[in-house]
């Protein structure tokens, strides 16, 4: 029995770290929609969810149906065996959802769970068949198929009718209020108002107060017979009281709308899954509970797991307060939520997902589809709505911190209306779906239908919502497997291997946790290097300095490391250049872009300006096209197993690099503290460079006449040197247009 | 001995020698910019250099007192803290030299006559930088073996170390060069005190380096146990 305390222990400290990391990944349900919009300052937003989140654990009555029989059939297994499954679960659960908070995915914490329990019983339910000598087709005896043939079912169908939902509304709402929603909310505003809160409110009463304590069963029944009557009474009054507030006083009605939604989905959040994260647990310390107390606590039948147990209050409250903390200070939450926020942004920028050929034929394929529907809409009415969804007329005012929202309210209010409704009307209809998944889905459609994925970036969203769905199915598959073989060794191995699982846990925590810094630091250093909220022509110049010479600085850095990887033959280092290179590449488009913001601050009208920033660009371009063709090229020389460079080629490239690194070196350093340039040192440098280059060709030139060194080998050293002087001749006339900058400033 | 997941919790001192040695990189550049300056008729701007270098050769003083002041008490290495400062204090000795050298060559204003030794200076200049700016290389290497104490790792660290021998051994070359030549070409005995003092301050500044590559390979070996299982000194 010590073993199994132990365990329930080892559950209850998993409880809490599962909190944690779902509570990072299920944030972005509620949040996405109000940080979008900017609706109000962070923390406000934050209090609001907060606040929704304590009343969703306060008045929730913690039904844990799913985790104690949900899956499986408890009464066919006893407390050891439940205690197996359940730590296999948690762990799973755990690893998983944090390695999708790492890459800032959002996925759902239900179907995880639900999948863990699936594995974790098939596995225990197959040691106990083959224990017993039964066919393996009485797996379907222990497993409940049913219920999780209907969990998987009602999830995809929900994936589909959300996304669908979401850009008809979108699309119906554009139409009716366009971008331009401030005066006709005057007018219409009341309706708007009217239907939203009432749908909200429904799904309140519907999602959130179901199981609450002070709603009596027959109550509860009373709004699922009634659920028009509540929705129309809701309609009416809140459509007068903010028709009123719209006319007579100046508040933008969006914003209650808004922060109502995000308080009433945090709610739903916080009183629906809090089960999968604590239910697990509970359970295990119901079934400990339950096995103590009987004469033969290892062999007694868990039957007692079928009856409807009402959890401690002061513990659902606690997992609030760890819920609300976690909200508050995740790192992890704010990725996941950018995800979103990137894929839905109206706005073009930088993408973080790149392009695949299925998103390529997707964006190809729907284009062919609109153009040809388009023939057979008549022309007026074509005019008529492409003046209505024109996005031009967008002009999103920047919100308090002075940024621009990534969509403006209305765009917000549809997310929270939408998704609200899908959620009341598959649970007044008992069908059981994600409310991540629906949420998503819905923010995507809405984004489709606001034209936010324009030709200039719909290949790249595409690309994002499809990693977001693969990684949803993976979730099911992953969930499902690990804990099957988790759920193995602790059978097995028992107290070793919850030892040796627990520390494969913090591992992969810790290693995580330190990818997610590494992603961050990286993704800030980006954002940094982007002129976004510049409004000030010397603050870009400035920054443009500085950026250029951290661009140079990293080109050095990888280049060094390229000569030396080439040197030894490490083609794993090579790998790593190459994935470096295509960052670097990044950095250099954002100084291309940043070159045109700069010119539109400017505004200046002197005649060699335009020449002096397309200039930079050309340069700018050079170094990094130059860059990467020595990387993949002698990536692509040693990946080949193509012979390596002779003693002599060695020792001539690694004085080629000597002098081409410390060229970049210095001349970053120059820009980046603003030193005085000291052009004739940099000059001197690739002078010397130059020189060097003549003498070496010579040699080669020998070498290959003595058939010293083979054509391929011969290619890539002369690609090296040409190369390096083509991006110290770069460098040196990027230096000098900074130079007359210097002087001029 | 390496405890597993040890490290997790861990501040590498590396960190500290890293930046050091970044400095020394720079200090490096503005060596040779003061030098090139300086054997350049009319520059007047050696002073600024110098001025440079100084403020540089400070700020790696800061980081040095940085390292001394707050090394963990458990490092993430086995290494022994005495190991950290004797390498740190080598590293030093390199922008001490660089310091000395261009006081040195403050004292005397006129410039340096003939055209070969300043060549060759230069060249002697151009020689001792290249060690120094593999210090670096060689502490981020060496940070990313006691990250792994990969055997490949540890060969890298190597060969930095042996190229750090044969760059210092190639400088000990051009400074006899140099020190032929003044002999050969100059009269003035108070001119060849100072050019000979001058090249041999020069070429320890490579000394110093190599130095702290052996340092390092000290730090890199692998500890072999005797039959006892008692460690060896490496």
């Amino acid at each position: 029995m010590e073993l199994y305390l132990f365990s329930i222990f080892i559950l209850i400290g998993l409880a809490v770290s599962d909190l944690v990391v779902g509570v990072s990944n299920d944030a972005v349900n509620f949040l996405n929609s109000s940080i979008g919009s900017k609706v109000a300052p962070r923390h406000v937003i934050m209090i609001v969810a907060s606040l929704g989140m304590l009343a969703g654990v306060t008045f929730s009555s913690g039904m844990m149906e799913v985790a104690r029989k949900g899956i499986f059939h408890p009464k066919l297994f006893v407390m050891p065996e439940l205690v197996t499954i359940f730590l296999a679960v948690m762990l799973t659960d755990i690893i998983l959802l944090d390695l999708f908070n790492t890459f800032g995915l959002p996925t759902s914490t239900t179907v995880s769970i639900v999948f863990e329990l699936l594995g974790a019983a098939v596995a225990v339910s197959l040691i106990k068949i083959h224990m017993a000598g039964d066919s393996f087709h009485a797996l379907v005896d222990y497993i409940n198929t049913g219920k999780a043939l209907a969990i998987i079912s009602g999830i995809l169908l929900s994936i589909v009718i959300a996304f669908f939902s979401g850009a008809i509304v979108q699309f119906i709402a554009r139409v009716a209020f366009t971008f331009d929603y401030r005066t006709r909310l005057k007018r219409f505003g009341g309706v708007w108002a009217g239907l939203s809160l009432s749908i909200i409110t429904y799904f309140i009463l519907i999602k959130g107060a179901k199981g609450t304590s002070f709603l009596t069963p027959e109550t509860v029944a009373w709004i699922k017979t009634h659920s028009w009557t509540i929705m129309s009474i809701g309609f009416g009054f809140f459509g007068v009281m903010f028709q009123l507030l719209a006319v007579y006083t100046r508040i933008n009605i969006l914003k209650p709308i808004v922060l109502i939604g995000t308080f009433a989905l945090a709610m739903a959040f916080a009183g629906n899954d809090l089960v999968n994260f604590i239910g697990v647990p509970l359970a295990g310390l119901h079934a400990y509970n339950i096995a103590s107390a009987a004469d033969e606590p290892l062999r007694v039948a868990m039957d007692a797991l079928q009856k409807p147990i009402q959890s401690n209050t002061l513990l659902l409250l606690i997992a609030g307060i760890i819920m609300v903390v976690t909200l508050w200070l995740s790192r992890k939450s704010r990725t996941v939520t950018k995800t979103e926020l990137t894929l839905g942004r109206q706005e073009e920028g930088m993408e973080r997902f790149g392009s695949s050929a299925i998103s390529r034929n997707i964006v190809r394929m729907c284009h062919t589809v609109f153009s040809f529907s388009n023939r057979f809409m008549p022309l007026s009415l074509r005019r008529t709505i492409s003046s209505r969804l024109d996005p031009g007329a967008y002009s999103c005012a920047p919100s308090i911190d002075g940024k621009i929202p990534s969509f403006d309210l209305l765009r917000a209010s549809v997310n929270l209306i939408v998704a609200s409704a899908v959620v009341s009307f598959a649970t007044s209809l008992k069908l059981p779906l994600s409310t991540t998944y629906v949420t998503f889905m819905v923010a995507m459609g809405t984004s489709l239908s606001d034209q936010a994925w324009g030709r200039e970036s719909a290949v790249y969203r595409v690309t994002g919502v499809l990693t977001v769905i693969s990684g949803w199915f993976l979730t099911a598959l992953v969930a499902f497997s690990v804990s099957l073989v988790f759920a193995f060794a602790i059978y097995f191995f028992k107290l070793l291997a919850i030892i040796g699982l627990l520390l494969l846990l913090i591992s992969l925590v810790w290693h995580s946790y330190r990818l997610h810094f590494r992603r961050e630091e990286e993704d800030s250093a980006i954002d940094a290097f982007a002129l976004n909220n510049i409004s000030d022509a010397d603050t870009a110049i400035n920054a443009s300095f500085e950026q250029t010479g951290c661009f140079l600085k990293e080109i050095s850095d990888s280049l060094g490391l390229c000569f030396d990887s080439a040197f030894s033959e490490d083609r794993q280092r090579l790998r790593d250049t190459t994935t470096w290179t295509d960052k670097i590449q990044k950095r250099a488009n954002i100084i291309i872009s940043n070159t045109f913001e700069t010119l539109f601050l400017l505004r200046d009208d002197s005649a060699n300006s335009p020449q002096k920033y397309s200039k930079t660009m050309r340069f700018v371009q050079d170094i990094a096209e130059s860059h990467r063709d020595i990387v993949k090229r002698t990536y692509v020389h040693f990946e080949n197993c193509h012979e390596g460079f002779s003693d002599g080629q060695k020792e001539e490239l690694r004085r080629i690099k000597t002098y081409i690194t410390r060229l970049l070196w210095n001349t970053s350093i120059m820009l980046r503290q603003r030193k005085k340039v000291d052009y004739d040192y940099i000059a001197n440098q690739c002078r010397k460079l130059k020189n060097l280059v003549t003498e070496f060709n010579k040699n080669q030139i020998k070498r290959i006449q003595d058939a010293e060194s083979k054509t391929r080998l011969s290619i890539l050293y002369y690609a090296l040197m040409e190369n390096s002087l083509n991006i110290a001749e770069q460098t040196q006339n990027l230096l000098d247009i900074f130079r007359e900058s210097f002087t001029e400033k | 001995m390496r405890i597993p997941f040890a490290s997790m919790f861990m501040i590498s001192p590396f960190d500290g020698l890293l930046e050091h040695a970044e400095k020394v990189k720079e200090c490096g550049w503005a060596f040779q910019q003061s030098i090139e300056c300086h054997t350049a008729e009319k520059c007047k701007a050696f002073e600024e250099y110098r001025q440079e270098v100084i403020k540089l050769e400070r700020e790696a003083d800061a980081i040095k007192r940085k390292i001394r002041g707050h090394l963990p008490i458990g490092t993430r290495m086995p290494v022994t803290e005495f190991q950290i400062f004797m390498y740190l204090k080598e590293q030093d000795k390199v922008l001490d030299s660089v310091e000395d050298t261009l006081h040195w060559l403050s004292y005397r204003t006129d410039p340096i006559v003939t055209k070969e030794i300043e060549e060759t200076l230069v060249h002697l200049v151009d020689a001792v930088i290249e060690p120094m700016e593999e210090l670096s290389r060689m502490v981020a290497e060496a940070k990313k073996y006691f990250e792994s104490y990969s055997e490949k790792q540890r060969t890298i660290v190597k060969e930095i170390i042996h190229n750090l021998r044969k760059r210092e051994h190639e400088a000990d070359i051009i400074e006899d060069e140099l020190k032929h030549k003044i002999f050969t070409m100059e009269k003035d005995p108070v001119r060849i005190f100072h050019l000979v003092t001058l090249a041999e301050t020069i070429g320890s500044v490579a000394d110093h380096a190599e130095n702290a590559g052996d340092m390092m390979r000290a730090m890199i070996a692998r500890k072999k146990r005797t039959f006892f299982g008692k460690k060896t000194k490496p």
